[in-house]
């Protein structure tokens, strides 16, 4: 998978959690920059994405992720295309 | 501007603005800790002293090493002039130290400062009822401050905010009629009760002040009654500490006079409605078996000056000659009490001696009775609530 | 010592400081050994027997995080079993000396049993630290620490501006700067430094203060047994959450400022939180850094495993609008209200700070559940409109509120002051109040509001400081905003310049000259921190 479609499946889920269609997410995108993605939804966010994508990250990354690209970056070092 | 000249800008505003308050503090010197002189119109009347008496008091007792003290609480603060021309020419210069608020073991505290001063003859002490029962024994004697608590005294009265706003306060309200003073002599004016006797009336402030100590009684009231014997027996705390304070005068010879104040009738009335007369009764017979070591004075009675009548509540032109209200008594009543002790003779107050103590606790038994049937009113509503 | 006493602000500060500077001038690593020796200088002044409690746990934290590091990535287990016995010697510790007795207390009010109950002095600021080595040990174990000595641990524990009450840092967000650090007087810090530390400073002994004695005196009352009528248990409430306010809020700068001085920047732990105008939005202003701390290291992983483990299940997760209630209840509601819990449990040991968490919980989960449920029903601009003033007063409202049982001695006298706000005791005025208001206050009378003998000094003083202190909290701008422009805390950013940003002018120079002083000279009475109980 590219970065670009995993963002795209980031984007989508982020716009169903936080019903806004408006939502357009970048690499760059850090979580103070989308209204309303608050702790709570981005956790819901990452397990969404894990389902999705078949992956799991650990408690700790999850803490560490500033920005959109390090969550991409995750998935892509687990399903094996390191970025 | 640079930050190193911002830094510099800042530091020296700092400190002009301290040294500045610094300088007015002490010029206006709110809390006559310095003794700096009075300026009419400017810090002629402290008022703000009054509200800060111990600080001040201390600082103007160590400067003028009295000759008389007088101690007790705010009533002889207030009413004990040290410049009435009652006192004896041995007994100048007079001081007083009384403390609003003050209790026994506080008393005795200042008995000790002020016998530290080292030219001390004469001490009038000013006991009322209420100093002994809510006496709050402590073994805490009182140690002459250090240079430490000098400098820290003196720090509070220059370089804090209180003190700026006292000194602001003091110069800006020289001109206010109703502004109590505190004298160099320790004695604070009557200015403040004369204003709140122009603003509610005498009977309004009587009837506040009796709801307010009878409140302030009623749950102390429930510890005393009783207990006569643990407050003022022979083998009590309280008892002890007077005897204690006796001691001391002996040692430093200083003679000292022991003064029951007097109360307005109604304040008498209030104590007896809740069961205290008992205590009040041990408080003398202990007071009068120290007829050999002091004098004891005993104006805790129905006299004519405690019986006075108080105007109804929105009268505003009667008048109370002898007192503020049920506890304070004027300046009137206090050279009254002078007079007596200095020799004049008259009904007002009795030495109490173990000969005389039976005789005027059944005057007072007496005079209490007369005074109910006088005056039901203040017993029927004692008796209601 | 406190931050707000002579010898601090005189003596401790000035020395601390000047040795601090002269020696970084020929020694990095000195000045730094130096700037730990005053650490435990301050941290033992008040009690030093503080010192020989704390240390033991320094050192054993220090050993498994060290152990841990060795490890690495190549023992998952062991290294995980190392950072359990890490967070459970921590939790032990501050356990036994915080809550031993509450325990205790509990057992005997359930059991009715009759347990001595056990008096330990508590370590000064031991629920901080005891939360930022539980942080500094999960950093360790999700390898986002990669090295450091017994040195570096030691001075992220004990560095005094931060050691007592908070904010709680990480050990990633301070070690770079230390590293980076001149350890040498700089003009830039040096001037951000003294205006933040006087502007707290003025918050403390001049705001915070002057509202505090009568507060105490509504909340005595009440501790005493007495009913407390509305506008009383309103202004004690109201006054309360201001004192707390300023005395946190001044705090929080003095410890911005203090840090700046050793030229290191804290994390942001304070920003107008009475400007929220929901109650997520409350606690992303208030006590910033333990909402982080919370989000982190409890609320997440606990949300994390919940939510995984209902997806095992095959039950709906959380996803927006169309949430079940089953979602809702164990995956935000159940978590919320346990972190607010132990929230509350941190903050002291006492049912009334139980209460105040569960509270907060409460409050959280109702907002959560209106972000979910509100696009259902209602949408578009009237609804921002609306909501914005209302959203406001409700969040005003319920931190108040809350706030009763923070600061009541115990649970019965918070009931009791809640009983007043409902009005259950009446409205009275002081009856001079009442007097000097003529015909307005008469006809007041005829409504029901009755004469008090209460001081009417004393209400016009509480009712003014609440006024104004109500006007500065909601009205002016923030230290962090005023100093924008100079990264005040850190990440803060720049914002577009308005007339409150500070800059090094004589005219600010005055100004803060002016607001230092105020703080100096109201030195005198001592007060401490209402957070350093903590």
């Amino acid at each position: 998978m590219t970065d670009t479609e995993i963002l795209n499946i980031f984007t989508r889920i982020l716009r169903d959690l936080l019903g806004d269609e408006g939502i357009v997410l970048t690499e760059a995108t850090e979580r103070p920059d989308v209204p309303g993605w608050d702790s709570f939804a981005y956790v819901n966010f990452i397990v969404a994405a894990e389902g999705q994508l078949g992956v799991r990250f650990r408690v700790a990354d999850v803490e560490s992720f500033q920005t959109v690209g390090d969550i991409v970056a995750a998935v892509q070092k687990q399903s094996g295309n390191p970025a | 501007m640079s930050t190193s000249r911002y830094i510099i800008v800042w530091t020296s505003a700092v400190l002009l603005l301290l040294v500045g308050a610094g300088i007015f503090n002490l010029a206006v010197d709110p809390f006559d800790v310095f003794g700096v002189r009075r300026i009419d119109g400017f810090n002629a009347t402290k008022p703000q002293a009054s509200d800060h008496t111990f600080l001040a008091k201390s600082h103007q007792l160590a400067r003028q090493r009295p000759a008389t003290i007088v101690l007790g609480s705010s009533r002889p603060d207030i009413a004990i002039d040290p410049y009435s021309k009652i006192w004896p020419a041995e007994f100048m210069p007079v001081f007083n130290f009384g403390i609003p608020g003050n209790e026994l073991f506080g008393i005795g505290r200042n008995l000790e400062q002020a016998a530290a001063t080292g030219r001390v003859k004469f001490a009038l002490i000013f006991l009322e009822a209420e100093a002994i029962l809510s006496a709050n024994p402590s073994n805490l004697p009182w140690t002459p401050p250090t240079p430490f608590e000098n400098a820290r005294d003196a720090l509070k009265s220059t370089l804090t905010m209180s003190a700026l706003g006292a000194s602001l306060a003091t110069v800006l309200t020289q001109r206010q009629p109703d502004n109590p003073d505190l004298n160099e002599r320790g004695a604070t004016s009557e200015a403040g009760f004369r204003g709140e006797v122009r603003i509610d009336g005498y009977g309004e402030l009587f009837t506040q002040k009796n709801d307010w100590y009878l409140t302030q009684a009623r749950q102390a009231a429930r510890r005393w009654v009783g207990q006569e014997e643990q407050l003022f027996g022979p083998e009590s705390p309280s008892f002890l500490r007077v005897r204690e304070m006796l001691g001391l005068c002996r040692l430093r010879n200083i003679k000292p006079i022991l003064i029951l104040a007097p109360s307005h009738a109604d304040r008498l009335e209030t104590f007896a409605a809740l069961g205290l007369w008992p205590a009040i009764e041990t408080i003398k017979r202990g007071l009068a078996s120290l007829g050999d070591e002091a004098e004891v004075w005993d104006f805790m009675g129905y006299d004519p000056q405690t019986t006075e009548a108080v105007p109804r509540r929105g009268d505003f032109a009667g008048q109370v000659q002898w007192f503020w209200e049920p506890a304070h008594f004027k300046r009137a009543l206090g050279d009254l009490i002078l007079r007596r002790i200095f020799g004049e003779p008259g009904d007002f107050g009795v030495l109490l001696t173990p000969v005389t103590i039976d005789a005027r606790l059944a005057h007072v038994r007496a005079a209490q009775e007369s005074y109910r049937t006088m005056y039901p009113t203040m017993r029927k509503r004692l008796a209601q609530e | 010592m406190l931050f707000n006493s002579y010898e601090f602000l005189l003596g401790f500060l000035p020395l601390s400081l000047g040795i601090f500077y002269i020696t970084g001038t020929y020694s990095r690593e000195r000045a730094i050994q130096w700037l730990i020796a005053i650490s435990l200088v301050f941290y033992a002044w008040w009690r030093p027997v503080n010192v020989l409690l704390i240390s033991p746990s320094i050192l054993v934290n220090y050993g498994l995080a060290r152990t841990m590091l060795n490890l690495g990535e190549r023992r998952p287990r062991i290294s995980n079993t190392l950072l359990w016995v890490g967070i459970a010697f921590n939790l032990t510790f501050l356990g036994y000396f915080k809550y031993l007795n509450f325990f205790e207390a509990t057992l005997n009010d359930v059991l009715g049993a009759n347990m001595v109950l056990t008096e330990l002095i508590l370590p000064l600021g031991i629920s901080f630290i005891t939360f930022q080595k539980i942080a500094f040990l999960v950093d360790v174990h999700a390898g986002r620490i990669r090295s450091f000595g017994l040195q570096d641990y030691c001075l992220f524990v004990l560095f005094f501006p931060q050691l007592i009450a908070g904010p709680i840092v990480h050990y990633r967000e301070m070690m770079p700067q230390f590293q980076m650090a001149t350890c040498q007087f700089n003009g830039r810090d040096f001037a951000v430094g003294i205006t933040l530390f006087f502007m707290g400073l003025f918050k403390k002994v001049v705001l915070a203060d002057a509202v505090a004695p009568y507060v105490t005196n509504v909340f005595a009352s009440a501790s005493g047994g007495q009913s407390t009528s509305f506008l009383f248990a309103w202004l004690g409430a109201i006054g309360f959450t201001l004192q707390i306010y300023f005395d946190f809020s001044g705090y929080t700068d003095m410890a911005l400022g203090l840090a700046r001085f050793f030229g290191i920047k804290l994390p942001v732990n304070f920003n107008s939180p009475l400007k929220a105008t929901n109650i997520i939005d409350f606690w992303l202003r208030w006590h910033v850094s333990l909402t982080r701390f919370l989000t982190a290291y409890l609320y997440n992983p606990l949300v994390l495993a919940l939510t995984r483990r209902r997806a095992a299940a095959g039950k709906p997760a959380f996803s927006g609008r169309n949430t079940t209630l089953g979602a809702y209840v164990t995956l935000l509601a159940l978590p919320t209200v346990l972190t607010m819990f132990v929230s509350g449990l941190w903050h002291g040991a006492g049912y009334q700070f139980l209460l105040w968490g569960l509270l907060h919980g409460l409050y959280l989960s109702v907002n959560h559940a209106w972000r979910v449920l509100r696009p259902r029903f209602w949408q578009g601009p009237s609804y921002q409109r609306l909501m914005m003033p209302v959203g406001f007063a409700l969040t005003f409202t319920a931190v108040v509120a809350a706030m009763v049982m923070f600061r009541a001695s115990t649970v019965t006298a918070g009931l009791r002051i809640w009983r007043g706000m409902l009005g259950m005791d009446g409205i009275a005025l002081p009856g001079a109040v009442l007097h000097r208001l003529g015909g307005f206050g008469d006809r007041l009378m005829t409504h029901g509001v009755i004469a008090s003998g209460a001081s009417g000094s004393e209400f016009v003083a509480l009712a003014g400081w609440t006024l104004l202190l109500l006007a500065i909290a909601w009205l002016a701008p923030n230290t962090l905003q005023m100093l924008s422009m100079y990264e005040p805390a850190l990440g803060v950013k720049p914002l577009p310049d308005r007339w409150v940003a500070w800059r090094p002018s004589s005219g600010w120079a005055i100004g803060m000259a002016f607001v230092a002083v105020c703080g100096i000279l109201s030195l005198g009475r001592v007060s401490a921190f209402l957070y350093w109980q903590f």
